[in-house]
C-alpha cells in the first residue's frame, strides 16, 4: 500500500509533466544531433523523460525504505 | 577516461557480446555521419549516451529499484523469523472490570443488582471445567495444543475453505491468535496488526502455558449480552457459576465465540442451537467426547426460561436478562443513591460490591399497604412516601417513595443534596438524594425548636401567650405575621400545650429567644441534612424565625432519622440501608451492626421532647396515630402553608416514621381528599402512620419511654428579642389547635392566668377522641365552629 501511495503518483506526475513540456518543444534531446541518427529513439527521448523515470524510480525505492522501517517498528514494538 | 575505457570494452570486433547485427547497425551511423572515434571506424551512439551521467544515473536507479524490494522483503523476513524467540511481550490491555454489585435484603435474599451493560465476573482456573475446554478447543482451535502459537495448516484450511465458498467462511486465527488480539493488538484490520499478531502469538507460546493461554482466554473472550469472560456468560445465560456448566451448556457457550451478537440465544435462539448442534458434533468428531455423551446433550435445545417444557424433558435453558427487577424499587433506589453517595459510581456498577441491607420485607410490605391504602381512591401526582427505621441502629427496615415507582422514579422519600463531587466515607449522616427537591415540613419542624430550648435551660412549662396571630417585632413588609391554624387563639400557654396543639404564634416567640441559628444546626445534626447548620439557606439568605414552622425543605428520610433521635434518648445512629459492604475481595468496606452512637442531644432532653411528644398523640392534633400505646408512642403533625405538604412523624423507642403526603409535580393544596376538606398532618398522614406502625409493632411487646430523671429546672427569663430580621423564609406554615372532635361543654382550666384552655390528657381514656376546650377569648369563629363540629 505504502508503495502504491508513493509511487502512482509519482508515475503519473512524472508522465504528465514531460508529455506536456514535450509537446511545447522546449525539452532538449538526449542526444542533439552530433551522436544519434536522425529520428533515431535517443534522438526523440527528450532528457526530462529521463529524469522523470529516475524520480519515479527514486520514489519507488523511498517506498521500499519506508516500508522496511514501519515493517522493523510494527514487528518489535 | 570513461569514454576510452568503455571503447576498450565494447569496440572488439567479435567480442563476445556484440553482435554481429548490432556491428552492422553502428557502422551504417558512422557512415551516415562520417564521425570515427579514436581514428577506429567503430562508432557507437550508446556510447555517447552511456557517457551521460544522466544514462548512468538512470541505469543504476534502475538496478536499485530492482534489488531494494528484495532486500526489504528479506530482512523482514529473517526478523519476523528470528524476533519471536527472544522479544518480550508489550504490556497487556485492561480487561473488562465491571462487575455486578448484589443488594440482598435482611434474609439474604438478593433483592437488585447494580451493574453497567458489560460485565466481567472472575473465575478460578480451577473452576473452568474439562467440558468447557474441549467445547472451546474443538470449536475454535482444534489444534491448539499442537501448534506454536499460529497454525499454518489451519491457515491453508481455512483459506481453501473461503476458496471454495467464494468468499469468507473459516477463519484461521488460533486461540493465541484471538488471546492476542483481545489482550495486546486489538482489532484493526489492517496487514501491520496482522504480523504483529502472529509475532506476538509466537512470543506467547513461548512464555506461558497452552492452559494458561486458554484460561486467559476465556476469562477474556465475549460472549455477547455484555458478558466479556465465561464467568459472566455462564451467570448471565445460566445463573450458574462456570463449575457447574454442562456439555450442552459449555458448547453453546463456545458456539457463540464465533459471533455472539448474531448468535444470541434470547435474540436468536436458532441459531446459538445450530452452533450447540455445532460444536458438539465436532467434539464428537474430535473424539473429545464420547457417542454417548453425544447422544445425550444433542436433544437438549436451547430454550429460553419462559418456554420451558413443560414434560421436564432436558434443555439448555437461557434465563432472561439481568435487570433492575426488583419487589422493592423504591428501597433499592435508595440503596443505589446512598452507596453512590458513599462510594461513588465506579464502585457501585462495577465493584461487585457484595450489600446487606436493611430491608425487612415484612416491614415493607405493611408500609406498602398502608400507603396504597391512604392513597386509595385517588389518582396521581396526589403521592405518599414513607420511611420507616429503627432508631437504635439507624437502619431503615422499610421506605415508600411514592404511588407507583414504575410511573415515576422520582423518590419522593428522599431529598435534594447540594451536588457532591466526591463520595462521602465516614459513618455520619449523608445526604441521599432522590430526584426530588425535599418538602417543607410544617409544625414538624417544631419538636427541634423545643429540644433547643430544653438544651438551653428553658422548661416545658414555661408559658407563652398564644394570640392567634402574632406579629415579629421591629419587622415589616410580608411574612411578618404569623398566624394560628383557622386563626385560634389562647391565652397563656406553656411549652408543652403548644407543642401538644401546634400554636405557631407561642413558637415564633420561641424560635427568637433561642435564636434561629441555634435551632437550625441543632437539627442538622440530629440528622436533617437539608438543613444548612450554618443558619443560611441555598441562596444566601438567613433562615428566619419561620424556620420553626417549617419553612426549611426535609425528606421524609430525614425526619425519620431525625425524630429516631429523640426515640434514642439523643443518641444518633445515622440513617442507613446498610447493614455490612464488602468489595468484590470480601474486604469489608462497611459493617454498620456495630457502629458507635454519637450523642447529639442530652438524654434528659430527649426525655423530655418524647414526654412533650406524647401528648400530640394523647390529646393533641395527632390524636388518629394512636396505636394504644400510651408511654411508648410520640409524634408530630406538619402541615406546610396552604396545605401543599402534610406530615405525620412518629416513633416508638422500637420504630420512628415519618410519613409525607401531598401532590408530587406541585405545592397544590391538598383540599377535598377522601372526604377530608383540608389535609393537615392529623388526618390522612397520621392515619396511614397509624396503619402501618400498628401492624408492624403487632405482637411486639410495647416498650414506654424513659420519664424524664427530673423536674425541669425553673424557666429562665427569656431575654426580649431585640431585632428581629425580618423573615426571609417562605411564609408560615398553619396546624390546627386540633383536629379532633370537641368537648360538648368547654371544660375550664386551672393554673394560668389568664387561664389556658386544654385539659389535661390523663382525663381522657386513649381510645376517646381528646377534650379540648376553645380557647376563652376570642371565642371561635362561626366558620371553625362548623368545622369542628363537622369533625365530630
Amino acid at each position: 500500500m505504502l508503495v502504491l501511495l508513493i509511487v502512482v503518483p509519482a508515475v503519473i506526475v512524472a508522465v504528465g509533466v514531460v508529455a506536456v513540456l514535450d509537446w511545447l518543444g522546449v525539452l532538449p534531446r538526449l542526444d542533439t544531433g552530433t551522436a544519434s541518427a536522425p529520428g533515431s529513439f535517443l534522438e526523440r527521448l527528450p532528457r526530462a523523460g529521463l529524469y522523470a523515470a529516475a524520480g519515479v524510480m527514486a520514489a519507488w525505492i523511498v517506498a521500499w525504505v519506508v516500508l522496511f522501517v514501519v515493517g522493523i517498528s510494527t514487528l518489535s514494538g | 577516461m570513461g569514454r576510452s575505457s568503455l571503447r576498450v570494452q565494447t569496440s572488439g570486433r567479435g567480442g563476445s557480446w556484440v553482435s554481429a547485427q548490432w556491428e552492422e547497425r553502428l557502422f551504417a551511423s558512422e557512415a551516415v555521419f562520417g564521425r570515427r572515434i579514436g581514428g577506429a571506424a567503430r562508432p557507437w551512439p550508446t556510447i555517447e549516451a552511456w557517457d551521460d551521467p544522466l544514462v548512468r544515473g538512470v541505469t543504476a536507479l534502475a538496478v536499485a529499484s530492482a534489488l531494494v524490494p528484495v532486500l526489504v522483503v528479506g530482512l523482514l523476513s529473517v526478523f519476523l523469523l528470528a524476533s519471536p524467540l527472544s522479544g518480550a511481550l508489550p504490556a497487556e490491555r485492561p480487561a473488562i472490570d465491571s462487575q455486578i454489585t448484589r443488594v440482598y435484603d435482611r434474609n439474604g435474599v438478593e433483592i437488585a443488582n447494580f451493574r453497567r451493560y458489560d460485565t466481567s465476573l472472575p473465575v478460578a482456573r480451577a473452576d473452568i471445567p474439562p467440558v468447557l475446554v474441549d467445547a472451546v478447543v474443538a470449536a475454535e482451535d482444534q489444534r491448539f495444543y499442537s501448534h506454536k502459537g499460529v497454525d499454518s495448516r489451519g491457515i491453508i484450511r481455512a483459506f481453501m475453505a473461503d476458496l471454495r465458498g467464494g468468499g469468507y467462511v473459516e477463519g484461521a486465527s488460533t486461540i493465541t491468535q484471538q488471546y492476542v488480539r483481545m489482550a495486546y493488538v486489538g482489532d484493526e484490520r489492517t496487514m501491520g496488526r496482522k504480523l504483529r499478531e502472529a509475532v506476538l502469538a509466537g512470543r506467547l507460546e513461548k512464555k506461558l502455558s497452552k492452559d494458561e493461554i486458554l484460561y486467559r482466554y476465556l476469562s477474556r473472550a465475549y460472549f455477547g449480552s455484555g458478558a466479556y469472560g465465561v464467568g459472566a456468560a455462564a451467570d448471565t445465560y445460566f445463573r450458574k457459576p462456570v463449575k457447574d456448566l454442562t456439555l450442552s451448556e459449555a458448547a453453546m457457550l463456545a458456539g457463540l465465540l464465533t459471533a455472539p451478537s448474531l448468535h444470541d440465544p434470547r435474540t436468536s435462539p436458532a441459531d446459538a442451537e445450530y452452533q450447540r448442534v455445532r460444536v458438539l458434533d465436532k467434539m464428537a468428531d474430535q473424539h473429545r467426547i464420547s457417542p454417548t455423551q453425544l447422544a445425550e446433550a444433542r436433544p437438549q435445545r436451547v430454550t429460553l426460561a419462559e418456554d420451558m417444557p413443560r414434560d421436564g424433558s432436558p434443555a439448555t435453558v437461557v434465563q432472561p436478562p439481568r435487570t433492575v427487577e426488583t419487589k422493592y424499587p423504591w428501597f433499592s433506589d435508595y440503596v443505589r443513591s446512598y452507596l453512590l453517595a458513599r462510594y461513588g459510581d465506579q464502585a457501585v456498577y462495577a465493584g461487585g460490591l457484595r450489600v446487606e441491607t436493611s430491608l425487612d420485607p415484612d416491614l415493607q410490605a405493611k408500609a406498602e399497604a398502608a400507603v396504597g391504602e391512604a392513597l386509595k381512591g385517588t389518582s396521581a401526582p396526589l403521592d405518599m412516601a414513607l420511611v420507616s427505621l429503627d432508631p437504635a441502629t439507624g437502619q431503615v427496615k422499610a421506605l415508600v417513595g411514592g404511588r407507583d415507582f414504575a410511573r415515576s422514579q422520582v423518590n419522593l422519600a428522599l431529598g435534594s443534596c447540594p451536588a457532591q463531587s466526591q463520595p462521602q466515607p465516614g459513618d455520619g449522616p449523608i445526604c441521599v438524594p432522590g430526584g426530588g427537591s425535599g418538602r417543607q415540613p410544617g409544625s414538624a419542624f417544631k419538636p427541634f425548636t423545643l429540644a433547643e430550648a430544653l438544651e438551653q435551660g428553658m422548661s416545658v412549662d414555661k408559658t407563652y401567650r398564644g394570640p392567634s396571630t402574632y406579629t415579629y417585632p421591629h419587622c415589616t413588609g410580608v411574612g411578618c405575621t404569623v398566624h394560628n391554624a383557622e386563626s385560634g387563639g389562647y391565652g397563656y400557654l406553656t411549652l408543652r400545650q403548644a407543642t401538644a396543639y401546634s400554636v405557631n404564634t407561642v413558637y415564633a416567640q420561641l424560635i427568637q429567644d433561642v435564636g434561629v441559628k441555634k435551632v437550625a444546626s441543632l437539627a442538622n445534626r440530629m440528622g436533617l441534612t437539608m438543613v444548612n447548620p450554618d443558619g443560611q439557606q441555598p441562596n444566601g439568605e438567613p433562615y428566619g424565625p419561620s424556620l420553626t414552622l417549617g419553612a426549611a425543605e426535609v425528606s421524609p428520610l430525614d425526619m425519620a432519622a431525625a425524630y429516631g433521635v429523640f426515640a434514642n434518648r439523643g443518641m444518633q445512629e445515622a440513617a442507613t440501608p446498610i447493614v455490612k459492604v464488602t468489595d468484590s475481595t470480601g474486604k469489608v468496606l462497611e459493617d454498620n451492626r456495630a457502629r458507635a452512637a454519637k450523642r447529639v442531644l442530652a438524654e434528659n432532653v430527649a426525655d423530655q421532647v418524647n414526654d412533650v411528644l406524647k401528648d400530640v398523640i394523647g390529646h393533641g392534633t395527632g390524636t388518629a396515630a394512636d396505636i394504644g400505646r400510651p408511654n411508648g408512642t410520640a409524634g408530630k403533625t406538619g402541615t406546610a402553608e396552604n396545605y401543599s405538604n402534610a406530615w405525620f412523624v412518629g416513633y416508638t423507642p422500637q420504630l420512628s416514621t415519618a410519613v409525607w403526603m401531598g401532590y408530587s409535580d406541585s405545592l397544590r393544596p391538598l383540599v377535598n381528599i377522601k372526604g377530608v376538606s383540608r389535609v393537615f398532618g392529623g388526618t390522612i398522614p397520621a392515619k396511614a402512620w397509624h396503619d402501618y406502625m400498628a401492624a408492624a409493632l403487632d405482637g411486639v411487646p410495647p416498650v414506654d419511654f424513659v420519664p424524664p430523671s427530673k423536674p425541669a429546672p425553673p424557666p429562665p427569663v427569656p431575654a426580649a428579642p431585640s431585632v428581629t430580621p425580618a423573615p426571609t423564609t417562605p411564609p408560615v406554615t398553619y396546624e390546627p389547635p386540633v383536629d379532633v372532635p370537641l368537648p360538648a361543654d368547654p371544660v375550664p382550666l386551672p393554673t394560668y392566668s389568664p387561664p389556658v384552655v386544654i385539659v389535661p390528657p390523663a382525663t381522657t381514656p386513649t381510645t376517646e377522641p381528646p377534650i379540648i376546650s376553645p380557647p376563652p377569648s376570642p371565642a371561635l369563629t362561626p366558620l371553625q365552629g362548623i368545622l369542628r363540629g363537622l369533625q365530630r
